[in-house]
Parts: structure tokens; sequence; C-alpha cells
């Protein structure tokens, strides 16, 4: 880098007084003997002076009159999601020491699981028709294998990729978290979820339509951001994953595709 | 002061909703102030801000006091700000051009200044505004975010680093690349740019 980049480096401190003596005395000497570098610094400081010129909207005192009670009311709305939230947070905490979201998951198949027994327990027998895509023909199975085979292979692949972002700790040192390299998975995953959505079985699949498309919205997020801070990307995906209960989707989806008496995957 | 705000923090950690009112009260104009900053437009900050303290509320069991609180707001804040403009980027319809005269459509009437006497003067008062704001909306959010803070709140640029949890080089790269794209938004005023004009 040459001595000219490095003055162009530190013009901004130099701006707002930031350079020790040293620094600011080799600086002040460069712009002396730099034109380009004096006119851009000029140039800078003409601009700040019309930014402090920047007004902003007024507001009227009865405004900060009613600023609790509009935020109180949106924080009880939100509250009644936290109820859960925490509970399950205090839970793990102080007797189950697990993740929340695997205690939320069980806490789902708990649910699942209920409704499943009291459906069966009170609903009449009647004879139930096998959905086309699992009638007994040669081509149908043949299909019914491909696209499990394509679900499996996705869902999983998404599941490791989420689950770094939802294990994250910011405390751990940004160099071990390679995001470059977990851009690429996403962009790998995105082309392999567009690839299951063209199986002529997906097109009947809202469920499996849905969840796909949120994931790519997230997966897309993650592989477009040009942000250096890893903090900020990694803060986005997590929002994007609980907004739409993404993990819990992802695990019930294999849970669905598990057969019932499926003792080597356990 | 400070052992008064540590044990209002403490307060809301365990619950106290009363607690939590009083720490609104306590940041809230500050906080609005910067909200208002980021995105110019009074309707927009008061959202910003409240989504601020709704996820604090939500997030202040975390907070550890390894930074200072207001920063830890800062924090909060920038984020929700960077994720609103996303998903308002992501429906296609950011309003990038918003003239000084379209800010204050729905905001209170323009407060009277000297001059209000002089219609030329002001003509150029409110055209100057209006090229602020242009510039400062035609920012990436991130670039905007350290500019207001360096440049409105006299943050250091090691202290910006610290609330983004960025290093304090891209703090510096992306305070250079707003003052450029400031300067090439106000280019209408080059004398004092030192712009050239082009050949």
């Amino acid at each position: 880098m040459s001595s000219h980049d490095t003055y162009q480096e530190i013009m901004v401190e130099a701006l707002y007084g930031e350079l020790n003596a040293a620094d600011q005395a080799g600086f002040d000497a460069h712009l002396a003997s730099c034109e380009a570098c004096a006119t851009m610094y000029k140039g800078f400081q003409s601009t700040l002076r019309i930014m402090d010129q920047r007004v902003l909207p007024e507001v009227q005192s009865g405004y900060w009159a009613g600023y609790w009670s509009r935020l109180d009311e949106r924080l009880t709305n939100s509250r009644g999601n936290m109820v859960i939230h925490n509970f399950i947070e205090q839970i793990s905490a102080k007797i189950i020491p697990i993740r929340p979201q695997l205690l939320a998951v069980a806490a789902a198949l708990m649910l699942v699981v209920t409704g499943v027994f009291i459906g069966r327990a009170t609903a009449p027998a009647v004879a139930i028709t096998q959905p086309a895509v699992a009638q007994a023909t040669i081509f149908d199975e043949v299909a019914v294998a491909e696209f499990n085979s394509l679900l499996n292979s996705y869902v999983s692949k998404s599941r490791m990729l989420l689950m770094g972002f939802d294990n994250f700790d910011e405390e751990d040192d940004p160099e071990v978290f390679d995001l470059d390299h977990q851009q690429r998975i996403a962009k790998s995953v995105v082309r392999q979820g567009r690839e299951l959505l063209n199986h002529r079985i997906a097109l009947e699949d809202e469920h499996i339509k849905t969840m796909v498309n949120q994931i790519e919205r997230v997966l897309l997020q993650l592989a477009n951001s040009d942000m250096d801070d890893l903090g900020l990307t990694v803060q986005l995906v997590q929002d994007g994953m609980e907004t739409n209960s993404i993990m819990l989707q992802l695990t019930l989806t294999i849970i669905n595709q598990t057969p019932a008496n499926d003792t080597e995957n356990e | 002061m400070e052992h008064e705000e540590q044990q209002i923090i403490i307060r809301a950690q365990a619950g106290d909703h009363h607690a939590f009112r009083e720490f609104v009260d306590q940041f809230k104009r500050p906080m609005f102030k910067f909200a208002l900053e980021l995105t110019g437009d009074r309707d927009e900050a008061d959202d910003l801000s409240q989504q601020t303290f709704i996820k604090a509320y939500k997030g202040l069991h975390r907070y550890k006091a390894q930074s200072k609180i207001i920063s830890w707001l800062y924090r909060i804040m920038v984020n929700a700000h960077i994720d609103n403009r996303r998903k308002h980027d992501a429906r296609g319809g950011w309003n990038q051009v918003s003239t000084g005269s379209d800010s204050y459509q729905s905001t209170e009437p323009f407060v009277a200044t000297a001059t209000e006497h002089n219609p030329e003067l002001l003509l150029d008062a409110e055209h100057m505004r209006a090229a602020i704001d242009r510039a400062i909306n035609a920012l990436a959010s991130k670039q905007r975010s350290i500019f207001i803070m360096r440049h409105y709140h006299d943050l250091p640029l090691k202290e910006i680093a610290g609330i983004l949890k960025i290093s304090t080089g891209t703090v510096k790269s992306q305070l250079f690349r707003a003052l450029q794209r400031l300067q090439k938004e106000l280019a209408m005023f080059k004398p004092d740019l030192g712009i050239k004009e082009s050949s």
C-alpha cells in the first residue's frame, strides 16, 4: 500500500481529531505535499459543514405523553408469545439442561402425538383412501422413493447449515465461523430446494412448497449478504428462522418421513 | 446516576414492569432522536424506537453490563433499522427520493425560523435541507448509522466499532465511503466541496 493510500485511510480520523500528535503531524506534512489528498480533505470538511446544517422534523410536546401507552400496548401484544418463550427458557435453564429450541420441538411433538392419539380414539372407523401418490404402482413407488431421497437430503443439509447459525455464540472467535463457506453451502441448498420443488410430487404438496420457499428466502439473504459484520449477518438469519419456525418445520418433516418402525434411523 | 440506572436495569431484568417503564423514560428521547436521524421521518422514527424497546424488553435478561446500556440500545436500533430497510427493499417499495418537502408532509408544521420573513433565504434553506435529507437517505443503512454516530453523536470510531461489533478498520472504511457518497450527493455545492467541473 502506498503512503498515499495510508493517508487516505486515516483521513477520517484526521477529520474528527482522533489522530495522535505524531500521526497528525505526518498527515499534515502529507497534505502539504499532496494536492489530491489536500483537495479531498478540504472537500470532506466542506461536506461535513453542510451536514452540520441538517434539521430534523420537530415533534409536538404531546407526543411523549402517549409514547409509553403505545409501547405498552405493543408489549402486551407480544407478551403472549413471550410467556411461552420465557417459560421454556426458564425450564431449560433450571431443570432440564437442554436447549430451549429442543424443548420447543419436544413440546410440539407431544402436542402432535396427543392429537393423533385423540384422533384415533375418537374418530369413527372409516375407510381411508390412500393418496394417489402412495398407490402401489411401480412408477409411483419409484417417484415417491426418488422424491423422499431428494427431500431427506435437502432437509438434512438445511438443518445442518441453519443449526450452525442457531448455535452461534457471539463470544466465539469469529474467525472460527467461516461465513464464505456457509454462503457457498447456502447457495447449494437453494439450488437443491429448487430441484426439489420441480419434482411432480412437490407440486402437489403445499407444506413442502411453503417450507422450501421460506428457507430459500432466509438462505438467499445469507448467500447475498455483503455485510462485513458477522454478528449482523447471523442476526438476520436467526430472525428469518424464528419468524417462520423453520427449525420446527424441518424437524416435523423428518418425523413425517420416518417410517413408524424404522429402527435403523434411531 | 449510574448506580440508579443499574438498579433500574436489575429490577427490569427481574421482570419489574414499572422498572422497565422507568428504563424507557430514561432512554426514550435519545433513542427517538437517533431513530429520527436514521430515518428522517417522525412516524418511522416512532416505530423504530418502539421496535428497539420491544427488542430490549425481550433481550434485557441477556444484557450483562459488558458494554454501556446506551451502546447496547444503539446496536439494537441499528440492527432493526438495517432489517427494516432490507424488508422494505425486498418488497420493492423503498422510496429513495425523500426530498425535504416530502419528509415534512406528514409531520408537524415546520418550525418558524429567522428565514420566514425572507422568502429567498427560506427557499435556499429548504433547498439545502432537502439536499441534505436526500444525501443521508442515499447512504447504505450501515454507512448511515456509522456516519450519524460519529458526526452527530460524537462517538469515537473505536466506540462505534464496539457498538456494532465490527473492526475499527471497517468503521473507518465505511465512514470514508459515506463521506465520498455524501460529497457526490451534495455536488450542487461544487465550489465548496472542491469537486472539479467535468470537461
